[in-house]
């Protein structure tokens, strides 16, 4: 199944990316998408955001659905 | 595609002195209201490592903002007696001394305005994902975090 990551500000330019689409095997859940992209984002690892699936953080282990939206968020500086 | 259900809070660089005389004037025909409570969020011109931040220019996951402060003000109505509640967040480029945050909050009573505004700007700041970027005067930048 496909899904949609988008990257937002610091992780966004350490990447070089601000969304992309990304192949996964169905039944896949978001911990198995961040193996994939620490795999292919090494420094990934060096960085602090959190995870929100389809507009909803989330910091436990959630399911993905086809063509679900995935953003990786760095620190908030609202306000 | 940005969905068009929420209420848009973004406006395009810093908002004005005069956008926020003008929200107090259009409040004076609701005479229910007794007090008024309203937070500006500034730019400061922090000094880091011997550079100073110039501006800081504001982005966003607009989709998930824009359902995050519509959360955010249903749960300040749920919370609070309020009359009226606005909003108003910056997005690009605020230069130092510039507002980026307008929260304006309406009730009978004093009490209930200035808690809810307090909630209002503690859950922004907390949850609303938006991201600064603090731009120094050699071109040099670093990303902001909300302490």
């Amino acid at each position: 199944m496909k899904v949609h990551v988008v990257y937002f500000a610091q992780v966004a330019e350490k990447i070089g990316l601000s969304k992309e689409e990304i192949e996964l095997p169905d039944g896949s859940n978001s911990t198995d998408l961040l193996t994939v992209l620490y795999n292919k984002y090494p420094m990934l690892r060096d960085l602090t955001f959190k995870v929100a699936v389809d507009h909803e953080l989330s910091n436990r282990q959630l399911a993905l659905k086809p063509d679900c939206e995935v953003a990786l968020l760095p620190p908030f500086a609202g306000g | 595609m940005t969905e068009t259900k929420y209420k848009n809070v973004f406006v395009e660089g810093p908002i004005t002195p005069e956008k926020i005389a003008t929200s107090i004037a259009h409040h004076q025909v609701k005479t229910q209201i007794g007090a008024h409570d309203i937070f500006l969020g500034q730019v400061r011109a922090d000094e880091i490592e011997g550079k100073t931040v110039q501006a800081i220019d504001y982005s966003a996951y607009e989709d998930m903002a824009l359902k995050v402060f519509h959360e955010i003000r249903e749960s300040a109505f749920d919370k609070f007696d309020l009359t009226c509640m606005h909003i108003y967040h910056s997005k690009g480029i605020v230069k130092s001394g510039e507002i980026c945050l307008f929260v304006f909050t309406s009730s009978a009573h004093r009490k209930e305005a200035m808690d809810a505004c307090r909630y209002i700007v503690e859950e922004i700041k907390e949850k609303a994902p938006v991201f600064g970027k603090e731009l120094f005067e050699d071109d040099s930048h670093q990303w902001k975090v909300n302490k």
